[in-house]
């Protein structure tokens, strides 16, 4: 067998301490609670390897030659949203050395992903996205011709160039369709003549990188580099978190650098709210709470890029919105559980978490829970749609649609 | 393949349902190790029980099936897993709850899978705290855990340890019979003394490093919620006199935490920008409670005199502000260059301590040019429990280097003999040091303790090994 992809951590899998804290205490607001979302999740054991802690100790006997890949060690390896709250409150984690951070959590079980899906350990679901996505470019296995589906009647044919392009995403495309509508309207209102790759859209790689297939997340990624550049676009604008960070980090690390500047839409929207090129008309009579994606929160603390403030921002500058936040927010988010291959991988445990994070936000009294990802959209509306809660889900770029004009 | 424990496996399963226990050689592997540098224990299975009877029942298992019991909390010792291989590993953690808060006898019972951190927080929201709050690995560290290890840590230099704010216990015996101590073991009374109605069994429990039972349930103390704080940091050029000034400030029992910090500590808080340490040879560190702004500031004022009377100079409070106002923030880090550590604590009279430390640095000059080489570093804090200084005199080294590990093991390991041989009280104790406290017992104690152990535990089930027992 080869070498292992994530010997090539083995400092910062040493440098875990097993002191524990990244499974029960986590200091916010003069309160503690768990740290993993898995170990409060009632479907799973919350054995240790249900932890940064288990899952590091592991990691060094496989390291060490002790301890052989095996189908229950991807297990526990796939069964974590990868939602980085192991790595915001692990104290050896937040420090850093020679300038970086210490102990990459989410990094080392990537890598870990990487080792497993080239030994084979991947589950037959995960093979049949990869698969498909080979083929299709998306994971949702839809046909590629497909992609474009979403594109509404009542909008102005979007051109194929521009400075400005809409980087959709599959999610969008194929299932959240509503949040690729409301965004082109919204970006069409304003003036931008927005370009879309259509068919030379391809998955981000975003969940091939999580499931561990890196050479297939890089020429996924090689080719929307170069369609982009194809479009002449200088801006990409993204309405999904996944897509954004995928671009902003996962690039990157897979040594491409997308010459473009890379926008959320809420960011893009807040700053044309402040400059007076999109106003908000109509009143929205709800109480509203909002969650934070993994992937636009913890996911880019460490450079510097969360998006915390803009929604925020935006929701309470709507009329007859009351805003409403939840226990735990922005660093402390509670993941939705449908990311890092989870919600493909162990739909029920992605749920649970789900169903966890809507009670936390059916507990504020807001009748609308909103965010800025199709991805924790579609996990959280399965949860309301399943409990039954009164709440309804809207994507922050739907309701600033609504309001707009 | 059949396991070879599946029987075993399937009476667990009984018990706590087939989820909640494994045999998986991954969940056994992480199971394995605490947070010391000791080689892995594997166990044969391990059970995640919820209740009382749940343990209960699990020992009756353990006893059936004559296999040994491996007791975990929050699993963040610095001291080794008890010895040998194989068994039931049994983690505490789902038993969390807090059972009853009880205003009027002013006690709190806790199920002991709790962490000090989750519990302390929870009573915050009612106004309250226990007045020793845990340990300093809290975030982690279960209230079972260190009553097994007698814990001392943060609310020490008032309240002293674990013991003295506990007033009694739900114990699942080695047999899996339950009993309460203290007033608990009266049916008919409230649970809210330890002393009285018989001898004090909870102190059979305490520090026993969970050989003689399981401990399901505590009563502790509570005291309302301290609104009011102050802080003190004093720099001393002469640790005598560093240790004169908190002895006497020990007569008068004013701070909830007193801190020492040496050299290379106050070096490290210095270059992080805790003001007045960088070159300060010895620093003391005061936090003081109470419930309202005069009564701190007579307290302070008070500490404030003792500490300048033998020549302290005041330096602007960051270290206690930080450490005590964040408590269970400074133990989970490593070494400032991603070393890991391992400690020996121990109680010596606080005036003694200046000779202890004499002794550390007479064991490590045997090993000087080893820790050159593998880059082994020596720091020291101290603690105030009580009438005691608590030394954490820390190893710090590069885990990955295997030999290193091995030198820090064979260095400990030494300072632990040496410091016993000195008069110094260890108190979490697990396998490393265990074993070297109990080569110290006089034979008729350590006779008398075998056949406490032989009488209550028969098959020799609960953690056997340690203690040597």
């Amino acid at each position: 067998m080869s070498e292992l992809f994530v010997k090539s951590y083995i400092d910062e899998i040493y440098r875990c301490i097993r002191c524990g804290y990244c499974r029960d205490f986590a200091r916010y607001r003069d309160a503690a609670y768990k740290v993993c979302p898995l170990r409060e999740a009632d479907t799973t054991p919350g054995f240790e390897p249900y932890s940064a802690r288990g899952r590091l100790m592991l990691l060094r006997f496989v390291i060490e030659g002790k301890l052989q890949l095996n189908e229950k060690l991807a297990e526990l390896f796939y069964t974590c949203p990868t939602c980085r709250n192991c790595w915001d409150k692990c104290y050896v984690a937040q420090t850093r050395l020679e300038g970086k951070y210490m102990l990459n959590t989410v990094e080392i079980y990537e890598a870990f992903r990487h080792d497993l899906f080239k030994a084979g350990l991947i589950s037959p679901r995960h093979k049949e996205i990869l698969e498909w996505t080979e083929k299709e470019h998306n994971p949702y296995l839809e046909k590629h011709e497909d992609r474009v589906k979403w594109l509404p009647e009542d909008v102005k044919q979007p051109p194929s160039r521009g400075d400005v392009v809409y980087f959709v995403g599959c999610t969008s495309s194929y299932r959240q369709k509503n949040i690729a509508s409301a965004t082109l309207r919204l970006l069409q209102k304003v003036g931008i003549n927005v370009a879309l790759l259509y068919g030379d859209e391809w998955c981000c790689g975003s969940p091939m990188i999580r499931i561990g297939h890196r050479e297939l997340a890089r020429k996924l990624a090689e080719h929307n580099i170069n369609a982009i550049k194809n479009a002449g676009a200088k801006t990409v604008v993204f309405s999904c978190a996944g897509c954004y960070r995928a671009f902003k980090i996962d690039y990157q690390e897979l040594g491409l650098q997308p010459p473009f500047e890379l926008r959320h839409a809420i960011d893009l929207a807040l700053q044309l709210i402040n400059e007076g090129k999109l106003s908000i008309k109509k009143e929205f009579k709800h109480k509203v709470t909002y969650h934070d994606p993994c992937h636009t929160g913890r996911h880019l603390v460490h450079m510097r890029a969360e998006i915390f403030e803009q929604p925020r921002e935006v929701l309470k500058r709507i009329p007859g919105l009351e805003f409403i936040e939840m226990e735990r927010v922005r660093r402390n988010s509670w993941c939705c559980g449908a990311g890092g291959g989870l919600r493909s991988y162990n739909p029920q445990v992605s749920l649970t978490l789900a169903k966890n994070r809507l009670r936390e936000a059916e507990g504020t009294g807001a009748d609308i829970i909103t965010s800025i990802c199709p991805f924790c959209y579609r996990n959280l509306s399965d949860a309301i749609q399943m409990t039954d809660s009164h709440m309804k889900m809207y994507d922050l770029m739907e309701i600033l649609d609504m309001v707009t004009e | 393949m059949v396991s070879p424990h599946s029987a075993l496996v399937e009476a667990l399963s009984n018990i706590v349902g087939s989820k909640f226990v494994s045999d998986d050689i991954n969940v056994r592997l992480a199971y394995s190790r605490d947070a010391s540098p000791e080689p892995p224990r594997v166990c044969d299975v391990v059970v995640r029980p919820s209740s009382t009877e749940e343990v209960a029942e699990i020992v009756k298992v353990a006893n059936r099936f004559k296999v040994p019991i491996i007791i975990r909390g929050g699993g963040a010792g610095l001291v080794g897993l008890p010895p040998g291989s194989g068994g039931i590993t049994i983690d505490m953690t789902r038993m969390s709850k807090i059972v009853e808060l009880d205003e009027t006898s002013m006690t709190v019972t806790v199920q002991a899978g709790i962490n000090w951190s989750l519990m302390t927080y929870d009573l915050k929201k009612k106004g309250y705290r226990t007045p020793f709050y845990g340990p300093f690995s809290g975030g982690a560290a279960t209230v079972g855990g260190s009553i097994s290890n007698a814990s001392v840590g943060l609310g020490s230099a008032k309240y002293g340890s674990v013991a003295d704010i506990l007033v009694g216990l739900e114990v699942v015996l080695p047999t899996g019979d339950v009993i309460r101590t203290g007033s608990g073991a009266n049916p008919y009374a409230k649970k809210f003394t330890r002393w009285g109605f018989g001898p004090d069994t909870t102190g059979l429990f305490i520090g026993d490093q969970g050989v003689f039972g399981i401990k399901t349930e505590a009563s502790l103390k509570i005291i309302p919620w301290p609104d009011e704080q102050a802080f003190g940091s004093y720099v001393f050029q002469d640790l005598e006199k560093a240790c004169r000034a908190m002895h006497e400030l020990q007569s008068k029992r004013r701070a909830t935490n007193i801190a020492l910090l040496e050299p290379d500590f106050n070096r490290i808080f210095g270059k992080a920008g805790f003001r007045g340490l960088a070159d300060a040879p010895f620093s003391v560190h005061i936090h003081v409670e109470g419930y309202s702004k005069d009564e701190v500031e007579k307290h302070k004022a008070l500490i404030d005199d003792i500490m300048k009377k033998h020549d302290g100079q005041e330096v602007p409070p960051d270290f206690p502000i930080w450490n005590f106002t964040r408590p269970w923030e400074w133990q989970p880090r490593t070494g400032p260059l991603g070393q890991a550590w391992i400690t020996a604590c121990y109680k010596v009279p606080i005036l003694d301590y200046p000779a202890h430390r004499d002794l550390w640095y007479r064991v490590l000059d045997k090993y000087r040019e080893v820790m050159k080489e593998k880059r082994i570093d020596f720091y020291v804090a101290s603690l105030v429990v009580e009438n005691a200084l608590d030394p954490m005199n820390v190893l710090y080294w590069f885990d990955k280097d295997e030999e290193a590990r091995e030198w820090v093991r064979k260095i400990w390991r030494d300072l632990i003999e040496n410091e016993i041989r000195y008069g110094a009280i260890h108190y979490w104790l697990g396998k490393v040091i265990g074993e070297r406290v109990a080569r110290a017992y006089t034979g008729v104690y350590f006779d008398f303790l075998r056949s406490l152990k032989r009488t209550l535990d028969p098959n020799n089930i609960l953690n056997p090994g340690l203690l040597l027992l």
